[in-house]
Parts: C-alpha cells; structure tokens; sequence
C-alpha cells in the first residue's frame, strides 16, 4: 500500500516536471493537486481539509513553493486549476476610477495570501521561527514592490500604509515605486520582475484616455509583445507579477489570467447587540474571470478576511470566524444600571 | 580683481555704488586708473576728471554668483576651495601639485625652484592661462598660508611661487596692508610710521597689542605661518576621489561610461582596504567652457563592485539625456555648442562599513544582495526620492502618519520602526487603502449637525448612501494653533476639526469622507462666508 502510494507520488512528479517543460503546465497541476492530497478528500467536508487550505494551501512537495497559491475558495480554486499561478502575469482590470480600489485591493490580497504562503514555506525549511530579538521587530527585508503612475495617482489616490496594514499586509514589506510616466513605470516594472528576490510585484497602470490613432503611453505598452515578454521574465524568475489597470480598453494579452473587479456591497458583521448593523461590513468583491488560460471563466463575488488572509463566500462559514477575537461587554446605560455600585 | 568682465572700448569703464549717500566709485579698469580716476572718489570727481567715463551699477550679487562659479570651476585643481569676498579664491593645493608636474613624477614639495618648472608653479600657470582665455585679470601667488598668499597675490609681483624659506624675507618687503587689516588700525600704523610687514615682525608684541589689540598680531601671526589659519571650503572634501583628464574635450556618452567604470575599478582596492562601500557618490563633469556638473547617486546598500557602480551612473545618465549620444550638447547649459568634457571625477561622498560576503560554492550571492541592486537601479533612473518605504509616523492626523522614507537614505534599515497597526479580527478596516494626496471636495446631503452624509456628488456623479460609520472626530494638534497645511494648494484645510465618516453607496463602493469643521462652531478658513457652513471632501478610498 504505501510503496503504491509512493510510487504513483513518483509518477505525478514527474509528469508534472514533464508538462513544466512542454508547457502544458495547467493542466498537470490539476493532476498533481489530486495525487498529492494524500488521504484526504477533494470535497470538503471535512474541516481539518478546509482549514489546511485556508492556510497553506495545498501540501508542500518537498523543498520548493507550490506552483500554485490557492485562494481559499473552493470554487474559485476549481476553475482555476488549484489555484492563482505563482510564476507568471495576471492582470486585472477596473473601468472606471472609482472601481480601482476594488481592483487594488483584490491584488494586494492574492499578494498577502501568496506571502502567508511564501512565509509558511520557508518557516518549514528553515523549521524553526525567525530568529527575533528581544523586544524588537525583526527589520524586514521588502519583497513586495508597487509601481505606480503620476496619472494613477492622480485618479484614484496613492496607497496609503495604515490602509494596507488593514487589509492585512504588512507595510514593512513594500517598496513603492512613483514613476512619472507609463514608459518609466514600465521599465521599473521589467526591472522587478527580473529579480528573483522579490514575492511579487504590482503595477498600476492608467489606460489612455484618449483613443486614437495616436494612441501613445500605457496602452501600446501593453500590447502582446510587452505582456508576452513580461509573463516570461516572470516565469523564468519566479516572481508574481500583478498588473492593474484602470480605464484600458480590451487588448489581447499573454497574461495567465484577467480579471475584472468592482465593489460589492459589504455584509455587516454581527457582534453584541448588533452595534454594527447599520455599518460597513466586510470587504468584499464581485469579481469576473474574463480569461484564464487553460481553464473556465466565471463570475464571483468574494469577502476577504484580512485576518486569517483567505476569501470568503459571502454568506457562508458563519460562526467562530465571526465572532471577534476580544468580545467587549457592552455596558448597559446608566438608567438600566442597578444602583449597586 | 576687478569686479564684473565688461566690453572692452576705449572708454575707460568704472562701477558705482552708493556708499555713505554719495556715488563713489568702487572699481575702475586700467584705462580709467591710468587717467588717474581711484576706489573711493566720488563720481562727480570722476566724471569731472573723465568726461567720457562709462559708469555701470555695482551689483553684489551678480559679483558674488560669478565667483562661485568660478571657484565651483577651480574645483579642477583640488576639491578645497573657499571664497574671499569680493573677488578671491583660496585654493589649498597641498597635495596636489604632483598631478601637474612634469616628469619625473613625483616633486617633493620645496624643490621647485631648480629651473622653476615645478607642479605648483604650473598649476597656477595653468589656473591663469585658463581664465585669463575666459576674460578675467588673474593674479595669483602660492605660499605656505592663506595669510602669506593673499599678501603675495595682492601686493607681490605677478605669479609668485615663495619657497617657505624665502618666505619671511619676501614678506618683509610687503606693505601692512597685505596684513588684513581695517581701515583703522592701518591708518594708525601709517601715522606710527609702520609701512612695512618687515618693520613689525622685529617689534616686541606686548607695546602692539596694547596699541591695536590682539587683531594685528593674530594676523601677523597668521601671515607668519606661525598660526594655523583654516580654511572653509565651499563644499565638504570627499572621503575618495579618483579622477581623469582628457587631452581632447570628450563628449561621447559611451566614452564617459568607459571613463566612469575605470574611476569606479580604481577606487575599488582604496574601498577594501577600509573595508568600506559607498554609499553616496558624485560624478563632476568639468566641461571645457566652464561649467561644471554634478550628478549625485545614493545606493540601498554599501557597494564595491566597479560594476554595479558604472551600471548605475550608466542609468542616471540614461534618465538626465535619454536616448542621447552627445552629452555636451545636453550638459552644455545654454551655451548651445557641444563643448565637451576635458576632466572627469568620481567621489565618494558618503561610505559605510562592508563586510565581505561569503558566495556558497554555487557562486550565488544571496536574494538580499539582488534586492538592493534593484532598488539602487531603480533609485538611480527614477530619483532616489521616487523609490521608499512607509514608516509609520507617531501623528493622529492621517496624511502625517505615514512617512516615504527614500531606500537609498543613509542609515536606512537601521533604526527601529513603529509597526503599523494590523487587521482587528471582527472590524472593519479603519482606514482606507487609498488616500488623495489633495482632499477633492464633495457636495453633501446630510443631516445637521452631526449626521452621516445621505447622499453625495463626487466629481459629477451622484452617489446614494446605504451604510454610514461615523463620526470619527480629528481634532487639530492642540499645541499647535491651526491644522498644518499639507500643501499650498490645500491651504484651505487648515485649522479646523475634522469628522470622518466610513460610507458605503448603493453598489458596494466604500469612501472616506470628512466635515471640515463644526456646525455652528469653528469653521475652517476655506469655509464659504455666511453663518461658518462646513465644507465636505473625500480624502480616501477604501478597497
């Protein structure tokens, strides 16, 4: 019995390395993804299965990251074949300047969920937690890099730390990048991806608002040859490279996936005496998979949990994760307090 | 020297400025002294003496910014240069003079009286051919103290070179008045009978300080070389120079690639034997009409390597003059010829301690060295200041809570940070993942006083609410009077409290938005006239 399952882990591997090197990657992986899961089922019923996915994602094959992060839904895992691609392009898309927070929001999650991961992965190779000092915060080295254009910036604002501390990303991680003009964004954009150091690199980019035939600036930089070229200096060193970009017009594009995200209206959290039902709830997105090389498209509507790093369906997993870590009582008003002090 | 380089005629030529309430002249050219005109006359004196006179404004300034330029220009010679107001220079060429002198190579310093051929004599020849070809009267004079040259170089014959041990004995020919005087104490020492620097050196000093104070002997002292006179240069000496002239101005952008990445491959064993890297650079370019340019460069981490240096500087020149062959076109400000470059420095302005790396038997050197390749490649072609990190600022106000510290920033990394505050498990984000650089205003719908926005327009679009949080109240620091302004075209945020609301639209669409003072209370200067209404803006986005 286990030298069956030995060997069939065998096969898997190497037919995975095989379709690596024909190309045909997507397709293995699916493959790969089953076999690996080793005694455990591929639906989820079980919770320890739903919780090794909301971490780490699938089992780790010894010594390396998954060519895949999984995004924590089950759903949005299937139709893209076990998950988000780690070494390759992904762009995605908002129409409108008011959409671009949803959009940058969507990819700085995947990227706080690829870094989970990244962090899991070496934790288990080095098999020990970092090394802290006492009483300090061990100084980081950044991995994350966030290009963004002068026009970008005007439109839809700059990030913003505390913001992104929020969304569950730490700040120490990122180096931005302000680039004046798409040609300049471009290049740093070029430069991040072929280093092999970084986790992932995010660019935000503006579509020209002008169309024409004298059409210059981000949307000829963005053609078949520039993403084709991309998408393979960052297959070749690894890194995940994000494209946003607000206000483009339909392109062909070498990307691994493309995306479109606006906003969805939020579910409002519970808590005592529901004192946030009239408030904001949790973030959320309605997300549409407009291509995805090797796999079906669809439609979603996701939450994202910035605590635990990992997509929600709205309206489902209700219970433990809803309630707050540190539940406050609720003082009663001083009417209603008995007189007893 | 004379003030300002005019057009040559035959009028005699002399500046005017306006002291005591009378026109006095305050410089005259050689044809004007020559007809007797003199510093100090008045002008109607002047122009009675010499009808034809040609008189022209003093303007201080423009004196004082020609000879920064031509001290930024002496910087050829040696990087210590320091001003002397109005028209001299102070250059410390100790050191220095080895580069100029011919063969045999190395001049001890002192020798150079043999056929007076020696480096210092020809670097101040070399100094007064070169500006006297750009149009100026140069007189110059090299001794072994400041005191000593500036006597020299006024009162002295032309283009001296003193051996120190001839030096007192060719100061005692020289006036007072090469001592740096007032115009007091050396008109005492006229009345006394002194005229000559060599008729105090003997004097016993207790009677001179008694009778002048301690000024005349410190600068007695000073011409002496008794006491140590220092100089304050323009600019701080570099820690590391290296440097090259040309024999042919050079103007071809690949040959100043070439020329920097052999600097940067000779500065390298001077950095290990430190145990060293540089952490700020400076490449000066001294064109041969005279200018002089400076490109500096800040790295994320010490570097050595002559490679990574050139590639760097490779890019800075890529991003001042892209796509360009020709530098001296584009460096040559205004001049519009393709002057060329005759000498090429490269400095080390700042440097940092570098241990040596280990590289494993793969030959790789590690993930954190790429790292601070890129970012010092993408600080040298975009700006060191367009590449940062967010450091978190201990400020309630939101714009000023967050700092862009630039990576390249010396002592970057070594500090310990805040840490910004994380997700709460349960609550909504407090903050948004976008912020407006310049709050955009709103137009609100909304309950007063206090109440959350029902709906609002932003930028030409009508936006219904369906879930407001709020008010979070952001009062003005209290020791200070009014908010501080974030830029002058916000000026109008200024000075009042803020209440920000979390609002969500119809769609899903999540804002920042906040009331620029109270109802009926403060109200911020922007605020419109009548009975203190508050104004709204948008400031964030939320993802």
């Amino acid at each position: 019995m286990a030298s069956a399952a030995t060997a069939q882990g065998v096969l898997c591997r190497l037919r995975r390395d095989i379709a690596r090197i024909e190309g045909r990657l997507a397709e293995a992986d699916r493959l790969a993804f089953v076999s690996e899961d080793l005694g455990v089922s591929e639906g989820l019923g079980g919770s320890e299965s739903a919780d090794a996915e909301r971490s780490g994602g699938p089992i780790m094959p010894a010594g390396g990251l998954a060519a895949r992060f999984s995004l924590g839904l089950p759903a949005l895992d299937a139709v893209l074949g076990g998950g988000l691609a780690r070494a390759a392009l992904h762009e995605i898309g908002a129409a409108q300047s008011r959409d671009e927070p949803a959009a940058s929001g969507f990819a700085l999650a995947l990227v706080a969920r690829l870094c989970t991961q990244k962090d899991a992965a070496s934790q288990q190779i080095t098999g020990q937690a970092m090394q802290k000092l006492p009483g300090r915060p061990p100084d980081r080295i950044p991995d994350i890099l966030w290009i963004s254009e002068a026009g970008s910036r005007r439109e839809a604002g700059a990030l913003y730390a505390p913001g992104l501390a929020a969304l569950g990303l730490d700040p120490g991680r990122i180096v931005q990048v302000a680039a004046r003009r798409p040609a300049e964004a471009l290049w740093a954009f070029e430069a991040g991806l072929a280093c092999a150091g970084l986790a992932a690199v995010i660019c935000q980019m503006r579509g020209p608002a002008i169309r024409g035939p004298a059409m210059r600036g981000s949307s000829k930089a963005f053609d078949l040859a520039a993403t084709r070229r991309l998408s393979l200096k960052a297959r070749q060193s690894g890194v995940c490279g994000l494209l946003v970009r607000l206000a483009a017009p339909p392109q062909p594009s070498a990307a691994q996936t493309r995306w479109r995200a606006v906003a969805a209206p939020s579910r409002p959290f519970g808590g005592p005496a529901e004192l946030f039902a009239g408030g904001i709830g949790r973030t959320a997105w309605r997300l549409q998979l407009e291509k995805n090389r090797g796999g079906r498209i669809g439609a979603f509507t996701v939450e994202w949990n910035a605590h635990e790093h990992c997509f929600n369906e709205p309206g489902a997993g209700a219970g433990r994760k809803d309630a707050p870590a540190h539940p406050r009582p609720v003082v009663a008003l001083s009417c209603h307090r008995p007189a007893a002090a | 020297m004379s003030g300002g380089t005019l057009a040559s005629g035959d009028a005699p030529i002399a500046v005017v400025a306006k002291i005591n309430n009378a026109l006095r002249l305050a410089a005259v050219d050689e044809a004007a002294a020559a007809r007797g005109l003199r510093v100090g006359q008045a002008l109607a004196d002047a122009r009675g003496a010499v009808p034809d006179l040609a008189v022209h404004e003093e303007d201080t300034g423009a004196d004082a910014a020609l000879l920064e330029a031509i001290a930024e220009w002496c910087e050829r010679y040696t990087p210590l240069v320091a001003l002397d107001l109005p028209g001299g220079l102070y250059l410390d060429i100790t050191g220095c003079a080895h580069l100029f002198a011919p063969a045999p190579l190395f001049t001890p310093y002192g020798k150079h009286g043999e056929d007076g051929e020696g480096g210092e004599t020809r670097l101040a020849a070399d100094l007064s051919a070169r500006l006297t070809a750009q149009g100026f009267a140069v007189r110059t004079a090299i001794a072994a103290s400041p005191g000593a040259a500036w006597a020299f170089a006024r009162y002295g014959k032309a283009a001296q070179a003193i051996a120190p041990d001839g030096e007192q004995q060719a100061l005692a020919g020289l006036p007072v008045a090469g001592l740096r005087l007032g115009a007091g104490p050396l008109a005492l020492l006229d009345r006394l009978g002194l005229k000559r620097i060599g008729q105090l050196i003997g004097q016993p000093r207790a009677p001179l300080a008694a009778r002048f104070g301690s000024v005349l002997l410190t600068r007695l002292d000073q011409v002496l070389g008794h006491e140590d006179e220092p100089l304050s240069p323009r600019l701080p000496a570099p820690a590391l120079i290296a440097e090259r002239c040309f024999a042919e101005p050079v103007a071809d952008a690949s040959a100043i690639a070439a020329t920097v990445r052999s600097l940067a491959e000779a500065l390298q064993p001077a950095l290990t034997r430190r145990g060293e890297g540089a952490r700020a650079l400076q490449l000066v370019l001294f064109a041969s009409d005279g200018t002089v340019t400076r490109l500096n460069l800040g790295t994320a981490a010490p570097v050595r390597d002559a490679g990574l240096i050139a590639a760097l500087f490779a890019e800075r020149l890529a991003a001042k003059s892209p796509g360009e062959t020709d530098l001296g076109a584009d460096f040559a400000t205004g001049h519009g010829n393709a002057a060329g470059f005759d000498m090429v420095r490269l400095c080390v302005t700042e440097s940092e301690p570098l241990a040596e790396t280990q590289i494993d038997l793969a030959g790789e050197a590690g993930g954190a060295a790429d790292l601070t390749q890129l970012f010092s490649r993408l600080g040298a072609r975009l700006g060191e200041a367009s590449v940062t990190r967010p450091v978190a600022i201990d400020s309630h106000i939101p714009e000023q809570g967050v700092l862009a510290r630039p990576v390249a920033a010396a002592g970057a990394g070594r500090g310990q940070d805040m840490p910004f505050p994380g997700p709460f498990p349960g609550y909504p984000p407090e903050r948004p993942l976008k912020l407006f650089e310049r709050p955009e205003p709103v137009e609100v719908i909304a309950e007063v006083p206090e109440g959350p926005p029902l709906a609002f327009r932003w930028r030409r679009v009508l936006y219904q609410v369906a879930r407001a949080e709020g008010p979070e109240r952001i009062a003005p620091e209290w020791w200070r009077d009014t908010m501080p302004a974030q830029n002058l075209a916000a000026q109008n945020l200024a000075g009042a409290t803020r209440d920000y609301f979390r609002i969500e639209d119809r769609q899903g669409r999540r804002f920042w938005l906040y009331r620029d003072g109270l109802y009926g209370g403060e109200a911020g200067p922007g605020a419109d006239h009548d009975a203190a209404r508050p104004c709204w803006y948008v400031h964030g986005l939320f993802a």
